[in-house]
């Protein structure tokens, strides 16, 4: 406890040839969305699939998508914290890195989806307190916050052994490790329920919508944070892997196998439980016979729906429900792929749901307001189709090359990878004196 | 507007004070106030209310519409139309189509400048050059009207002013057509004879000496009176209930029975108590089942018929004809009919308007001669036409017959109130005769409630003979069915030049399309003035421009329900070098020898014709933009009929025949609607054409908000015949049959009786991926109705084919209308 | 308190598609766009009836009525609830309405609104003739819009553009606080639908269908609570009467046994206009 020794290290010392590459590609999508959503701006969002039918798409998807990806890092580093466990300690700072890029993909999404972006000022202005979107707003920001923070706090110590400027002053010390090690128990208790908060939130956008038949459902929430435990989680597999594969970053093979248990656990929950929590009593209410009653169950709707439920929860929960399978990393990397692929449809499932279907659904139907790449020829529609164009798909992948640059960046200049092990906490670590 | 706002503070103060006594006041009296220092409304958008230019206008169409309207005009630009109400405010009204003016006025469609096909010259017209390809160059007026008026001169002189047809549509109920028959016979030229529409009314008139298109009947504001209504054959709440909507359904509110009888379940039809879904030509039968129903219950009204009908009337059974007063009095009238009094059995000559215990059935004998009653024959006659035996034939179930006509005959004041549908079969003026008959049988005649028409006359500027001027020597009247013989084999006289106003017969107005074109590529000279670049206009030699009615002052009177005459004031002033019809005419008549003939102006036109109708002053008119013609009765047949007996005919010993079959009494006789058509194998669909709520005809097909709800040309077809010919919804199919055909997508429509198919009117050729409606029709009429039979046509329906495009309609362009604008008026 | 309301008598509707022209018209609506939409209720096309065509002669089981919507102006408007920014906001009479300026276009209250009454400008808005139409500027690109009641109407004492030219007298505006409005007492004597009633919107759009009601004849382009004398309906605390009921003294058939020169009901509309 008493030697202080370069205690840290940098996943990404000096970018290879290949790095280069990599950061070259992530500029070139950047520089590409950047572009799309110049000409967006110009064009309006006319340049969308989006059409009054189906007034909210692809940013939405990926809005829901990303703000659960940003909770697994977070969790996974401050819940063991909370409990004074050292458990996970490896994953600790990678894992706030990726929910700090994904809650900043997460806000920066919302912008492009903006009619009007030049007016974001109102939500200072002129907000109402009774918008769920409001809610989120401030969440999302209180969250996006809390990462930075605790990154930071999580890295400031090594930061200034290594005299990064990045320490912003702070000074290495053994009594400022042990201060931060209580702050980081504080942060914890914050970051677990804003954390909750956030995917809440998100959920209730949705989940306080009557205007949208399946969407008005208390379960919204607890779905949510199901799938943001799952993707989340899964995200941070996925990153993890490829960290360890392609930079100095190690990971601990015995905690991999354990996270992967856990996601095998969080996908279970979700996928099995909650969604027969939310399917059955509507099968049930709605059917008379047993066999209809369980087929209305079984049998989802759309082909998002399969790929949420199959591609997405039943073959990664059966790839880590296996002991002998999950020990291999491939197998944990693909089922957090399929993990993480299920929940985004799952997204888009959920957008489906409350498009695809008018509440008054009578000829002629709902007036699009633009040209549709739907099923009509005329202005027209009745039931919602919709699919991206290449300039949202282009924005979007632009800002997800953002987050993924952001993650890279983090692994080159903030140190990541710890090399010893944190001294046990004591059970009184958190009142130590400073 | 100054004296509107002056209300509107006054308003204000009443508002308030209603607020003080107690509605909760003070939210409301602010919102007041505060709109009234601020034009800014709280959503930050400039509000216009009460900065327009308000002009009262007249809208003017074929509709029988004639709707006084309000056209708000800001920055020089129309923004936008209201109705405008009259003096007599419950004839405010106007359509989706009048109140989207603002679309049409400045369309692309609208001609610019007076154009010469290229190609054409007087000496060598070129006749082939005509049609969808011929180009047009631009010239000046006065060079339009000379080209014209040194052409109708050579003409004359080689083959007689007749070869010369003055043809007028019903594009525009303004005075234009006076001052073009008055040059039509002040030159001598053929003039046109209305062949469509008069079937009905023609049958009708048989019976009680009134009626050419549809009879008169009793005024809208009359209507709510009805205690039953049969609306026979027509979508009244589609084609014509731009003005009468309100009044049927007040009366329907008030109880009256709504019946309709048409084979499809129309707006119409959806609002009935009852309807009667009946196949396509099969009126007569069911009129005859009515009247076998009205015997069979003795539900007929004796007083009227002793009164008012001819009913008591003795047939002579030797010859068929009516007793004369003058076979049995020496002092009888010749055309005064006789009947015998009850009880006594002596015979009295029949006096119009007079009632007496007459005997309405039994046979008697009167000075040795045989007769029966009028009435005992047309009972003998509906015997056979019992609703169980007619039942299938019309498709109607018997009870449902029955229900009908008892509501009419025991329910009080009623009527039928059938429109032109039923005069589009070859032998509609059938069922004219049918209807006035079975309303004698019901007594409605002359009684507030009574309906004989879907629409009623309205007012109409009576302006004498200005309009054939006693020192003319007018040519022949050509009727509209008989142009293609004359124009192609000089049948009965040749026609080598027509000049057209207010028609798009190639567009729209005549059938047979196929044959008109060449009936027209045999002129020398095809001259059109249209506001658009329509079908017909296309065809054209000469063009000349004619302003939107927003820029042509006129009155509005003619054919058609409103009760008021319309001052149409100008709104704006002609664009382009568009000019009034009559400045046209006009020139011509100078051109012509006839300048001194035509007052100046317009203006002076206008109050010339005004002057001669005694119910009207031009300066009343002028001021208040609308003169309700109180001399219109409310209430029609209350005096004597105009027949020879002053009464209605129940019997008919003068009637025409065709076919072999004479009309004495109704005798049903059907075209292509019969079962065993000669066709029926080979087209065994009967093919009509709608007239839609969103065009007036061929106009308005325009508009680009309309064109949003009602994007394209459809089939209406119902799914069980689309379905024997592996059509889809929504499909392209091909529609024709042995005089052409037309590509269109496929509606299924449940609505529709099978065996029947329908497009509505008034589609331009542009809007079809291929032909036109009227490529299908047919020109054949009966000698009798003489009016076109648009909707007794077979056609058999296909798949279109692989290779035709329907890309027109499939290019996304969802913001406008479907079809690309023709070429250009002349920019 | 003023509270505006609107009833439609779907018995009375004949869908003419006035009201959903004369609205574009009126508030300058872009092409492509409508606030106020005649859909068919019956058959899967617009004026196609469900059903089936009587194959016996009967009257069969077609059926089709319109049902003109537009903003329902929900008294617990949940587009109110959800926009963030306060752009749409409720007024002091009740007609819910947007803030054009505040708007973020993030398209929540189309989300939110149960009746996909708002739509959005996805593109540049066109107007048909270009410099636009009617009594309002148009809308900017990017901000979600919707039926205003007319409030710029309203405001100057004149009914919604749609309610005046309904050629069937099918629509009728008015304050659904003051209890001797039409709109009052229709709800009140006829069998109104509220839309998705279900969903606790509460709209103030009230639809009649089953008895039809004898309308509000549009005489002038006032609203009711202008007009010094809204007789046919101020004359008692029933609804409208039938203006003669005193005069007759029938006894069967109700009204309707006027015959032969009988004097007959003349409709019993007051002057309301302008001059
Ligand atoms: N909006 C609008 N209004 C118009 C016009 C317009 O073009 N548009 N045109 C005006 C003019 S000039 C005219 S002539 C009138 C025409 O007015 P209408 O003649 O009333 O119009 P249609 O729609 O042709 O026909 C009315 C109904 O007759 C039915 N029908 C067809 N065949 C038969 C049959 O054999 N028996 C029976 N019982 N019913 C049948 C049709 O299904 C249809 O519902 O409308 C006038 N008003
Ligand atoms: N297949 C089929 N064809 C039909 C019918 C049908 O049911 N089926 N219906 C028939 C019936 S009932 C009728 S009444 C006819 C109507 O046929 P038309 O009389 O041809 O009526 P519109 O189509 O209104 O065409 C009138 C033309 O006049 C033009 N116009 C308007 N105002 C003026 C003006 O001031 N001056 C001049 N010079 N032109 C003007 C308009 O732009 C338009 O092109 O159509 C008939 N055609
Ligand atoms: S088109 Fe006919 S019904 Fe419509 S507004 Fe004009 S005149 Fe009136
Ligand atoms: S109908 Fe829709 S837009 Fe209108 S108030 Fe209700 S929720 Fe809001
Ligand atoms: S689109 Fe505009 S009005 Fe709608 S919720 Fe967003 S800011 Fe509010
Ligand atoms: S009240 Fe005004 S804005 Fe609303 S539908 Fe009617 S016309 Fe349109
Ligand atoms: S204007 Fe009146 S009748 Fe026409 S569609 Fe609208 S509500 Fe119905
Ligand atoms: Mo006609």
């Amino acid at each position: 406890m008493a030697e202080k020794t370069e205690s840290s290290r940098v996943a990404i010392p000096s970018f290879s040839g290949k790095g280069k590459l990599w950061i070259g590609l992530l500029v070139v999508l950047m520089a590409a969305g950047l572009a799309a959503w110049g000409y967006q701006l110009t064009m309006g969002l006319i340049a969308t699939g989006m059409r009054n039918v189906f007034s909210w798409g692809l940013y939405i998807m990926m809005f829901v998508l990303f703000v659960g990806l940003s909770a697994g890092g977070l969790i996974i580093s401050s819940a063991p914290k909370f409990f004074h466990s050292h458990r996970y300690e490896g994953f600790a700072r990678l894992g706030v890195l990726v929910s700090l890029a994904c809650i900043i993909v997460a806000g920066l999404l919302i912008l492009p989806d903006i009619g009007r972006p030049g007016r974001i000022y109102q939500f200072f202005t002129s907000p109402d307190l009774r918008s769920p979107m409001v809610w989120d707003f401030g969440v999302v920001l209180l969250y996006g916050l809390l990462n930075l923070w605790y990154l930071w706090l999580l890295t400031r110590r090594d930061l200034a052994a290594r005299g990064s400027s990045l320490a912003l002053g702070v000074k290495d010390t053994e009594a400022g490790r042990e201060r931060d090690r209580t702050l980081m128990f504080w942060t914890a208790a914050v970051a677990l329920p804003t954390a909750v908060a956030l995917h809440s939130v998100t959920g209730w956008i949705f989940a306080t919508q009557i205007g949208r038949g399946d969407w008005f459902s208390p379960l919204v929430a607890p779905v949510f944070i199901a799938k943001a435990l799952v993707s989340g989680l899964g995200l941070l597999l996925i990153v993890s892997v490829l960290a360890d594969r392609y930079t100095n970053f190690e990971v601990d093979r015995e905690e991999l196998t354990s996270l992967g248990k856990i996601l095998g656990i969080f996908l279970a929950f979700h996928v099995v439980y909650l969604l027969a929590a939310e399917r059955l009593p509507h099968a049930w209410a709605d059917h008379f016979e047993f066999w209809a009653i369980m087929s209305n169950f079984l049998i989802g709707d759309s082909v998002y729906f399969w790929l949420w439920t199959v591609v997405g929860g039943a073959v990664p929960l059966a790839m880590l429900a296996l002991p002998s399978l999950r020990k291999r990393v491939s197998v944990i990397f693909t089922a957090s792929v399929l993990a993480v692929v299920g929940t985004m449809f799952e997204g888009i499932r959920l957008v489906f749901t409350g498009y695809e279907v008018a509440n008054i659904d009578s000829a002629p139907g709902i007036s699009l307001g633009g040209e549709y790449t739907g099923i009509t020829t005329n202005i027209w529609a009745t039931a919602g189709a919709y699919t991206p164009t290449v300039v949202e798909i282009a924005v979007t992948l632009g800002i997800i090359a953002f987050g993924a640059l952001i993650v890279t960046l983090g692994l080159k200049y903030v140190p990541i990878q710890r090399v010893d092990a944190e001294p046990s906490y004591a059970a009184d670590g958190g009142k130590q004196d400073q | 507007m100054t004296d509107g706002e002056a209300y509107r503070r006054d308003v204000l103060k009443a508002g308030g004070a209603a607020a003080a006594l107690g509605v909760g006041g003070s939210g409301f009296l602010k919102t007041l106030v505060e709109s009234e220092d601020d034009k800014l409304s709280n959503s930050g958008i400039e509000n216009f209310v009460g900065q327009n230019d308000v002009v009262q206008t007249v809208c003017s169409p074929n509709c029988r519409g004639k709707c006084p309207i309000d056209v708000h005009v800001r920055d020089g630009q129309v923004k936008k139309i209201e109705p405008h109400p009259p003096e007599d405010e419950q004839y405010k009204r106007a359509c989706v189509l009048g109140l989207s003016h603002t679309q049409r006025v400045y369309d692309p469609t609208r001609l610019k400048y007076p154009m010469k096909r290229a190609g054409w010259s007087p000496d060598d017209p070129n006749p082939q050059g005509r049609g969808p390809d011929a180009e047009f160059e631009r010239v000046s007026w006065d060079e339009a009207l000379d080209l014209v008026g040194e052409k109708m001169q050579s003409l004359k002189t080689e083959y007689g002013a007749e070869s010369v047809l003055f043809h007028e549509g019903s594009g525009n109920y303004g005075q234009t057509g006076k001052s073009f028959k008055r040059l039509a016979s002040l030159f001598g030229a053929t003039q046109s004879a209305w062949g469509i529409d008069s079937n009905v009314g023609r049958g009708f008139n048989r019976v009680t000496g009134t009626g050419f298109f549809l009879p008169p009947t009793n005024e809208a504001e009359d209507w709510e009176n009805a205690n039953t209504i049969i609306i026979w054959g027509a979508d009244t709440f589609a084609s014509q209930f731009q003005m009468d909507a309100s009044k049927v359904l007040d009366a329907v509110e008030n109880g009256a029975k709504l019946v309709v009888v048409d084979p499809v379940y129309t707006t119409t039809a959806s609002k009935a108590d009852l309807w009667l879904p009946v196949e396509p030509g099969k009126d007569v039968h069911l009129a005859l089942a009515m009247m076998h129903t009205v015997f069979e219950d003795e539900t007929y009204d004796e007083d009227f018929l002793r009164t008012r009908t001819t009913a008591p009337a003795l047939i002579r059974k030797d010859t068929g004809e009516l007793l004369k007063a003058s076979d049995v009095f020496g002092d009888g009238g010749e055309q005064q009919v006789v009947a015998v009094e009850q009880g006594s059995n002596s015979p009295v000559a029949l006096e119009p308007e007079t009632g007496g215990a007459y005997a309405l059935f039994g046979e008697f004998t009167v000075d040795g001669i045989q007769c029966e009653t009028a009435l005992t024959r047309l009972r003998d006659h509906v015997a056979d036409y019992a609703p169980e035996k007619v039942a299938e034939k019309v498709g109607v179930d018997a009870e449902n017959i029955r229900t009908a006509i008892r509501w009419l005959a025991t329910r009080g004041p009623g009527g039928i109130a059938p429109s032109y549908a039923i005069g589009r079969y070859k032998h509609g003026h059938i069922f004219g005769q049918a209807y006035a008959m079975l309303m004698g049988l019901t007594g409605d005649y002359g009684r507030h409630g009574n309906i004989h028409a879907e629409h009623s006359g309205g007012a109409t500027l009576a302006a004498g003979d200005w309009a054939a001027p006693d020192d003319a020597d007018p040519g022949p009247s050509l009727y509209f069915p008989d142009y293609p013989d004359a124009m192609i084999d000089g049948d009965p006289h040749e026609i080598r030049a027509v000049y057209s106003i207010e028609s798009n017969m190639m567009g729209n107005q005549f059938p047979d399309r196929q044959r008109f074109r060449e009936a027209i590529s045999s002129l020398e000279l095809f001259v059109v003035a249209d506001m658009h670049h329509t079908d017909t206009v296309q065809n054209a030699d000469i063009i000349f421009p004619v302003p939107h009615w927003f820029e042509q002052e006129d009155i509005v009177s003619g054919w058609g329900s409103h009760p008021h005459l319309g001052y149409r004031r100008k709104v704006q002033e002609p664009l382009w070098e568009t000019k009034d019809d009559y400045y046209a005419i006009r020139g011509l008549a100078e051109r012509l020898g006839f300048g001194d003939r035509f007052p100046e102006s317009k203006r002076d036109l206008l109050r010339e014709l005004a002057s001669r109708d005694d119910a009207i002053d031009f300066d009343t008119l002028f001021e208040q933009g609308t003169q309700k013609k109180e001399s219109v009765p409310i209430v029609k047949y209350t005096d004597e009929f105009p027949t020879e007996t002053g009464r209605i005919k129940m019997y008919d010993d003068d009637a025409p025949s065709e076919e072999g079959v004479t009309f004495d009494v109704p005798r049903p006789l059907e075209d292509r609607t019969a079962d065993d058509h000669e066709k029926a194998d080979d087209y065994p669909l009967m093919f009509m054409q709608k007239h839609s709520r969103f065009r007036i005809h061929s106009q308005y097909e325009m508009l680009n908000w309309v064109r949003e709800i009602n994007p394209e040309p459809q089939l209406d077809i119902h799914p069980q015949d689309a379905k024997a010919r592996g059509i889809e919804d929504g499909d392209y199919v091909r529609v024709h049959n042995d005089r052409g055909e037309m590509v269109l997508k496929a509606k299924y429509n449940e609505g529709f009786q099978p065996g029947l198919v329908n497009t509505d009117q008034g589609w331009w050729s542009r809007d079809y991926v291929q032909g036109h409606h009227n490529d299908l029709t047919h020109n054949e009429v009966s000698e009798v109705g003489q009016t076109m039979a648009f909707y007794d046509v077979r056609v058999e329906v296909e798949p279109a084919p692989d290779d035709v495009e329907t890309d027109k309609y499939e290019a996304n362009d969802p913001r406008g209308a479907g079809a690309e604008a023709p070429p250009a008026g002349g920019d | 308190m003023t509270n505006y309301g609107l009833v439609i008598d779907q018995e009375r509707c004949i869908g003419c598609q006035a009201c959903a022209v004369s609205c574009k018209q009126e508030n300058n609506v872009p092409m492509g766009q409508f606030w106020n939409r005649v859909l068919t209720e019956g058959g899967e096309k617009m004026d196609t009836p469900s059903g089936g065509y009587p194959e016996d002669g009967g009257s069969g089981s077609l059926d089709m009525q319109y049902q003109p919507t537009a903003c329902q102006h929900c008294e617990n408007a949940p587009c109110v609830k959800v926009c963030p920014v306060n752009a749409t906001y409720t007024r002091d009479d009740g007609i819910v309405e947007i803030d054009y300026d505040k708007c973020i276009g993030c398209r929540y209250c189309m989300a939110a609104c149960p009746y996909n009454a708002r739509v959005f400008n996805w593109d540049e808005p066109e107007h048909m003739p270009e410099g636009g139409t009617g009594d309002v500027e148009e809308r900017p690109q990017g901000v979600v819009e919707k039926c205003t009641f007319c409030s710029h109407r309203v405001d100057e004492g004149l009914d919604p553009a749609c309610v005046v030219n309904c050629p069937a007298d099918a629509r009728i505006f008015g304050d659904l606080d003051d209890e001797s409005s039409t709109v009052s007492k229709y709800i009140d004597k006829y069998e109104t639908d509220q839309l998705l009633e279900d969903r606790g919107t509460d709209p103030k759009t009230h639809y009649i269908s089953g008895e039809m009601s004898p309308g509000r004849p549009q005489t002038s382009d006032k609203m009711e609570s202008e007009l010094d004398d809204v007789s046919p309906w101020s004359d008692g605390d029933d609804v409208p009467s039938d203006g003669d009921d005193s005069a007759g003294g029938e006894s069967s058939g109700g009204h309707h046994s006027v015959s032969g020169d009988e004097v007959p009901r003349v409709p019993s509309v007051k002057s309301g206009g302008d001059d």
